[in-house]
């Protein structure tokens, strides 16, 4: 369960959100929407430390993270992973030294044991055992999304946080990794926070969703009450997009 | 408005534009070595990491250094050989050129070009990393940067500016000895005679303890300049030039200060130790 409490955060005079409250539930598959710049992203940063709130509290998991340390927030990144808008790979290391990452510091396993971990999580992303030998860069993107996924993955972490995770790809790769979300979702019993703007995406896959604007939550709803609703901003945001995919 | 009131507000202006912020990164600086040793201790440590970037910080240095600081010995020995030649002082070759090398030229030679070789890189590398968020996903992943990313680069760069200086010195002195024999007709009887006097073992324990303090400086700016780096491309080009600026005007400020101190309390240390 993830909860945010009165959260409040500005970068210099930039107020980005004022007082956003939202609990997202265990299992949950949770699309945040909202322009670029709406501070979507600040939003699932806050859950793992990489951004601090100025006011109110942010809970994962039962526990107020609001304040903790770098090094306490460790544990919590090992429980809450994120997959990053663009990979992310480590580019010195081979696809299976980045999948291993996490498992090698982590873990006590063997590595025997880590190698058929990792070619279990490139198999859960569907990439073949042969991936791992090679470097991130001879990959194509979407297969370096998927190497990325893999990567968080490879903690078993129960919550998962996407940044963007369709944007940029075509539609067909984009679709992939919808599927993926909702496989790893159903498999893996994850709670899914997912920051996009891409309504597609939204309809495939969420359970809920809500809509940042001008550093509030106009709307907290399901999809299909999303794509109807009577609020001039989410109208605005829905439609607005539609007709932009319609000219183009 | 007071005299003084106005006085203060002439002075505020410079104050706020240079010294606040020259002040707020060596503090920034110092924090951040603090951050780096303390966590030198902290398990798990990254023995793989480290040994990888040894190989990379010093065996790749190695023909560079080893070159270097062979004709860098012999131009020593040439330039010495003719200013001491107007005083009918060639007697004092060996063990001037020696003392020199081992004190000055040899260490801030050797960390000059760590600086520009390998600071350059690590900057380069980790302001890369930072500016595509590979920071924030070694984060992710539970593992503190610093440990994973930063302790391993600066212990490789300490130890190994210490040993390139050595190997750096060991070809330096041979160019001399060799520049002086083969070019320079001197007598290598005469060129060793009076390195004993002149190049003290203080003089070599000044040159190392020099080392170590250049690879601490080295790898302290090269690694905080990497990790600080926020922006694009251009920002990580800003940051090496920064890195390099930074690495050449602390290495010889510190060189400066040393010389002064050892200058200051060398009779006395040479009558305690020797």
């Amino acid at each position: 369960m993830i909860e945010y409490r009165g959260v409040w955060k500005s970068f210099g005079a930039n107020p980005v959100l004022q007082g956003i409250d939202l609990r997202i539930e265990a299992g949950e598959k949770f699309f945040i929407l909202g322009q670029t710049g709406a501070g979507k992203t600040v939003l699932i940063r806050l859950l793992v430390g990489l951004l601090r709130a100025d006011r109110g509290e942010v809970w994962v998991d039962g526990e107020n993270v609001t304040h903790l340390t770098e090094d306490e927030f460790l544990r919590v990144r090992q429980k809450c992973g994120m997959v990053f808008q663009f990979p992310t790979l480590f580019d010195s290391l081979t696809v299976f030294e980045n999948v291993a990452f996490a498992l090698r510091r982590h873990t006590d396993l063997a590595e025997k044991e880590i190698a058929d971990r990792v070619r279990e999580n490139l198999a859960l992303v569907h990439l073949p055992a042969g991936v791992a030998a090679q470097m991130p860069q001879e990959l194509s993107y979407g297969m370096q999304k998927r190497v990325g996924l893999a990567r968080t993955l490879a903690l078993r972490p129960r919550i998962l946080l996407y940044d963007e995770p369709t944007t940029g790809l075509d539609p067909f790769t984009a679709e992939q990794i919808n599927h993926l979300m909702l496989e790893m979702a159903e498999k893996l019993q994850v709670t899914s926070v997912v920051v996009s703007h891409d309504l597609g995406s939204m309809a495939r896959v969420a359970d809920r969703v809500a809509l940042l604007a001008e550093g509030r939550l106009v709307e907290v709803s399901r999809p299909e009450e999303f794509l109807h609703s009577p609020s001039p901003l989410v109208r605005q945001f829905v439609h607005g997009q539609a007709e932009l995919e319609a000219a183009s | 408005m007071t005299a003084l009131t106005r006085r203060v507000r002439r002075i505020r202006g410079p104050l706020e534009i240079w010294l606040v912020p020259f002040f707020s990164e060596i503090g920034a600086l110092v924090m951040f070595l603090g951050r780096a040793v303390r966590h030198i201790f902290k398990a798990p440590f990254e023995a793989g990491e480290l040994l990888f970037q040894m190989y990379q910080v010093g065996v790749r240095s190695i023909p560079i250094v080893l070159i270097a600081g062979f004709f860098v010995g012999g131009i020593v020995v040439i330039q010495f050989e003719y200013a001491l030649g107007l005083f009918g002082a060639e007697a004092y070759l060996g063990g001037i050129t020696t003392s020199g090398l081992l004190r000055e030229v040899g260490p801030v030679l050797v960390a000059i070009m760590i600086a520009g070789r390998v600071g350059a890189y690590i900057t380069a590398e980790l302001a890369t990393m930072k500016v595509t968020e590979q920071v924030d996903a070694v984060r992710c992943l539970g593992v503190n940067p610093i440990q994973f990313l930063v302790v391993p680069r600066f212990l490789a760069v300490t130890a190994m500016i210490f040993v390139l200086t050595i190997l750096g010195l060991i070809f330096a002195l041979i160019g001399g000895a060799l520049v002086a024999s083969l070019i320079l007709d001197v007598n290598l009887s005469f060129y060793f005679a009076n390195i004993r006097k002149l190049a003290a073992v203080w003089a070599l324990f000044n040159g190392m303890l020099k080392s170590i303090l250049f690879g601490i400086l080295v790898a302290t700016i090269s690694c905080y300049q990497g990790m600080k780096t926020e922006g694009g491309a251009e920002a990580v080009g800003q940051a090496v030039n920064v890195c390099l600026v930074r690495c050449s005007i602390a290495i010889f400020l510190a060189d400066y200060i040393i010389a002064s101190l050892a200058a200051l309390t060398f009779g006395l240390a040479e009558e305690i130790i020797f």
